[in-house]
């Protein structure tokens, strides 16, 4: 989910039981902490509401005053700030402000919990999970006043199938279950653009209510239902690959200027009426992004008072050091799971890494500690051994299931990797290209590959991409990988919610492989994982989950072309001038913006 | 001493050769032995050479030396860092092995680094400086020579060079072509500071070419050209034999002043991610990796910084100095 390639926001959305039979739903997520106890502090359980992690598990300054701007700064802008095209985690989490759907998450820290938006209530659903009703509240209105209607749904739902324009959101978890796909995973039903007498029949509207029929058993449609991806639309305000200069609001703030690349403001929306509304109480009357091209000036304008937070996480090494190093600052920070994993991708599509044998040298010398180190070291998260984060159905601690073990250590195991290179013919090693963005902590995980590599002779060569394309055309797109000869590529991943589609479908699943745009960049195609992944949407308990989850895990790790090294953890920090501070699984363990208001009012 | 005998009567004058003596001062020196006492006498000028001297020494010899001290730029120490803020212990990691301390996050042995960075910073430098001189010099003396519409047309393209950004364009070009890994037998960290080499000469050529062109423009109506010319010197000769002599002054002291010119377009170029890419050290890409982080460990920043410094002032030094002894004009 979260592409941010620097970054991995997940989306932990927790699946309390939910009215209906969905039940699958009982997945515990620990909070933000996450699972793995590691050195890291991620696993603390303050219930106080100061210090180093408090904000995890409880709200750090509750209070109710209103007024005041809060500040947000940014080092980069979002990829869209249209629901059908935006990907960022931080970016939903900044969507709480202008963007609501039928179902969402409470505003409270840690587990996700489930509840209607703007439904009236949790949905009927049939007991095969095909046909979904809800219900629409009343006294919904657009930032122009107009009401929000029932069609508004079914087009926004339509919009997502001009799958040539919004190829970068999550809408591939809706174009095969509401429309007939192909082989290739191509829907039958083309968008309103390029069909516009049509439409998408599969969902049925009322004055009041909309179904939606699915094509196919989909259990975790609510989990769906509660991503921006899928929000109304109004048809009227609809501009397609424009609309992110202005999305029409329906929530508590509205745009009022966007400077792509350099700045946002929102201001209240008028029209909002908060009785509609359970999940949002917000505070402030005005919200700033800044975007800035150099990530240290937000941290030195965060110590200057200008800036009250980072939104997108991406909190420096020189700031996070001063705050690991001074227990005043220290007393001010969290470092939450985020539910990610940051892995290397192996292409089997460039020799000589066609060869199995060749792919699994690359995983055997990798140095995990220095890449973690790269990341930032210790509070980056857990060395990882698979894929499959904490708070996953079928994840398993690096000591259980390691089927790569790279040393005791995990410093690099020289005689299995030199083993393998035999194995494939090369002894000597050979050269390869990675694929990364540089900048940062992107420059110093490539340095550390090399290093660790040319311990057996694989010569690493950095091949340079653009933040804007890499997911998109550079590593997203099959054809551009084998012409640029990429052998190993530098990613990270979240889930949208935490259940095993959520995490894995975008990143293995044979359906997600596309032309350009695709998240499983190595095109991995596995009957093994295809299957793991039904048996683990149908599942109706956790025992199930967990099979097919652990099915899902050991067949992604058998292919050998995902190398996670890393579950990352998020490092945040909390300016005293903030209120209502926590950090929730709701919002990809970052803050919870919506909720935030500042201590002077201003 | 001769007589002072008045010469009245027939008898020849004799004159006692053996004690009349030709001062030695008066036999004729080069031009090369005049500028070479100058610039003797100019201490700083001397310091400067000396470290030139010192540093492309330094820069041939920089594998020996790592050997001999048992360091090496690309070896990882990260067990010395502090795993939780990846930083070095006390003063940047200094230590009896790390004399100038190690780089956080991957621990890489800073002078091992600095040293190899020498070999490219300068080698960089020196190969582009040589590329932007040939450039210059035949098209300056060509566009001062035969003046007319070549003239007109080669300096208004010195005119574009000099005009274009050339930081913007250095690293618009190396976006485009930067992925090359290979060409010909080259490849790895020779074909990075190959493309360097053109791009910073290419860009810096104007400067010279302008020099070059004025010079020729005034040499061109001394008399010993009409002479040359009147015993029936073509323009090839007159180029090549009796002008280019004549500005050997001028080229070697723009050359050695746009050494250091060089050395920082190479930095900054390393410095915004374009120039070397990892594992290999340069001055510039230490630099930016360091100013992040400057702050909390200084020492890093500090040497590559000062490595830059040095250089460029021991070029910009000697430089002057050169130019100073070569101008028969200044008064010395």
């Amino acid at each position: 989910m979260r592409r941010r390639w620097n970054k991995v926001m997940s989306r932990t959305r927790r699946a309390t039981l939910l009215a209906s039979a969905v039940a699958l739903a009982s997945l515990t997520l620990a909070a933000c902490g996450g699972s793995g106890g590691s050195t890291s502090s991620s696993s603390a359980t303050a219930s106080s509401a100061t210090g180093f992690n408090a904000a995890v598990t409880s709200i750090v300054n509750a209070s109710d005053k209103t007024g005041g701007t809060l500040r947000l700064g940014a080092s980069g802008d979002c990829d869209s700030w249209d629901g059908a095209n935006q990907y960022y985690g931080w970016c939903w989490d900044v969507g709480r402000l202008y963007s609501r759907n039928l179902l969402g998450f409470k505003a409270a820290p840690g587990a996700a919990q489930f509840t209607p938006d703007m439904a009236t209530d949790l949905p009927k659903v049939n007991s095969d999970f095909t046909s979904w009703t809800f219900t629409l509240r009343d006294g919904l209105k657009w930032e122009d006043g107009t009401p929000v209607t029932t069609a508004d749904f079914k087009y926004g739902m339509e919009r997502l199938f001009a799958t040539d324009i919004f190829a970068t959101g999550a809408g591939n978890y809706f174009t095969c279950i509401l429309s007939t796909c192909d082989a290739s995973g191509v829907p039958a039903y083309k968008g309103p653009y390029a069909d516009p007498k049509g439409g998408l029949n599969n969902i049925v509207i009322t004055d009041k209510t909309i179904t939606y029929n699915l094509v196919k058993p989909q259990p975790e449609f609510n989990w769906l239902m509660a991503l921006p991806t899928a929000g109304p639309v109004k048809q009227s305000a609809d501009k397609g690959k424009l609309y992110t200069l202005h999305p029409l609001s329906d929530g508590p703030f509205k745009f009022d200027t966007y400077q792509p690349g350099k700045s946002v403001t929102w201001v209240r929306n008028p029209n909002w009426d908060p009785a509609t509304d359970p999940i949002r109480k917000p505070k402030v009357d005005k919200v700033t992004l800044t975007i800035f091209a150099n990530p240290d000036d937000i941290d030195q304008r965060v110590q200057a008072g200008d800036i009250d937070l980072v939104a997108d996480g991406s909190i420096q090494a020189t700031f996070q050091t001063k705050i690991l190093t001074d227990p005043t600052l220290k007393a001010q920070a969290d470092n939450p799971n985020s539910g990610g994993v940051r892995y290397l991708v192996v292409f089997q599509t460039v020799a000589p890494l066609t060869n199995a044998d060749c792919r699994k040298a690359v995983f055997y010398a990798i140095n995990k500690v220095d890449l973690r180190l790269a990341r930032g070291g210790t509070t980056a998260g857990d060395i990882a051994g698979s894929m499959t984060p904490g708070g996953i159905a079928g994840h398993e601690s690096t000591d259980a299931y390691n089927p790569y073990p790279n040393g005791a250590d995990f410093k690099g195991d020289v005689t299995k990797a030199k083993e393998a290179l035999t194995a494939c013919g090369q002894p000597n090693g050979f050269t390869v290209n990675m694929a990364y963005v540089p900048g940062g902590k992107a420059d110093k995980v490539l340095a550390a590959a090399q290093a660790a590599l040319a311990k057996v002779g694989i010569i690493v060569k950095p091949l340079a991409g653009e933040q804007a394309s890499y997911y998109s055309t550079l590593i997203g797109s099959p054809a551009t990988v084998v012409s640029k000869n990429i052998g190993l590529a530098q990613a990270g991943w979240g889930y949208d919610y935490p259940s095993v589609n959520g995490f894995f479908k975008s990143i293995v699943s044979t359906q997600a492989i596309k032309p350009s745009g695709t998240s499983n960049y190595a095109s991995l195609s596995s009957p093994t994982v295809d299957q793991g992944l039904q048996a683990a949407s149908t599942a109706t308990s956790t025992a199930e989950a967990e099979t097919a989850g652990k099915q899902v895990n050991h067949g992604v790790m058998d292919a050998a072309v995902y190398l996670p090294y890393l579950w990352d953890n998020e490092f945040l920090y909390r300016s005293p001038r903030l209120t209502n501070v926590y950090c929730a699984a709701g919002t990809q363990n970052l803050y919870d913006y919506v909720s935030l208001g500042t201590t002077d009012g201003k | 001493m001769s007589s002072t005998t008045p010469v009245e009567s027939d008898e020849p004058l004799i004159v006692d050769v053996d004690v009349i003596e030709v001062p030695p001062e008066i036999a004729g020196r080069s031009l090369g032995q005049i500028a070479w006492r100058r610039l003797r006498r100019d201490k700083v000028a001397m310091v400067g050479g000396i470290f030139i001297i010192l540093l492309i020494v330094t820069a041939i010899l920089a594998p020996v030396i790592t050997k001999i001290l048992g360091i090496d730029p690309y070896d990882f120490h990260t067990d010395l860092l502090d795993p939780e803020t990846t930083f070095p212990p006390g003063t940047g990691g200094i230590s009896g092995e790390h004399w100038l301390g190690i780089e956080p996050v991957s621990g890489r042995d800073i002078l091992a680094r600095v040293l190899y960075g020498a070999r490219i910073s300068l080698s960089i430098a020196i190969l582009a400086t040589i590329v932007s001189v040939l450039i210059g010099v035949v098209l300056g003396s060509i566009a001062g020579f035969f003046g007319g519409k070549t003239d007109t047309v080669i300096s208004r393209i010195m005119d574009i060079f000099l005009a274009f950004p050339v930081l913007l364009f250095s690293i618009a070009l190396l976006f485009v072509f930067g992925n090359v890994q290979q060409l010909g037998p080259f490849t790895g960290v020779t074909v990075r500071a190959g493309l360097l080499v053109v791009i910073i000469g290419v860009f810096s050529w104007a400067y010279i070419g302008r020099v070059m062109r004025g010079q020729v423009l005034s040499l061109r109506e001394k008399e010993f050209i009409d002479a040359s010319r009147s015993l029936g010197a073509g323009n090839g000769r007159l180029l090549a034999k009796e002008l280019l002599p004549n500005l050997m002054a001028p080229i070697l002291v723009y050359t050695t002043l746009t050494i250091p010119t060089n050395i920082l377009t190479e930095a900054a170029l390393s410095f915004l991610g374009v120039g070397i890419q990892e594992p290999d050290p340069s001055w510039g890409k230490m630099l930016s990796t360091a100013q992040a982080t400057v702050q909390i460990d200084p020492w890093y920043m500090l040497f590559p910084g000062l490595a830059i410094f040095i250089s460029v002032l021991a070029f910009n030094l000697f430089g002057d100095g050169l130019r100073d002894a070569l101008d028969p004009k200044s008064l010395r």
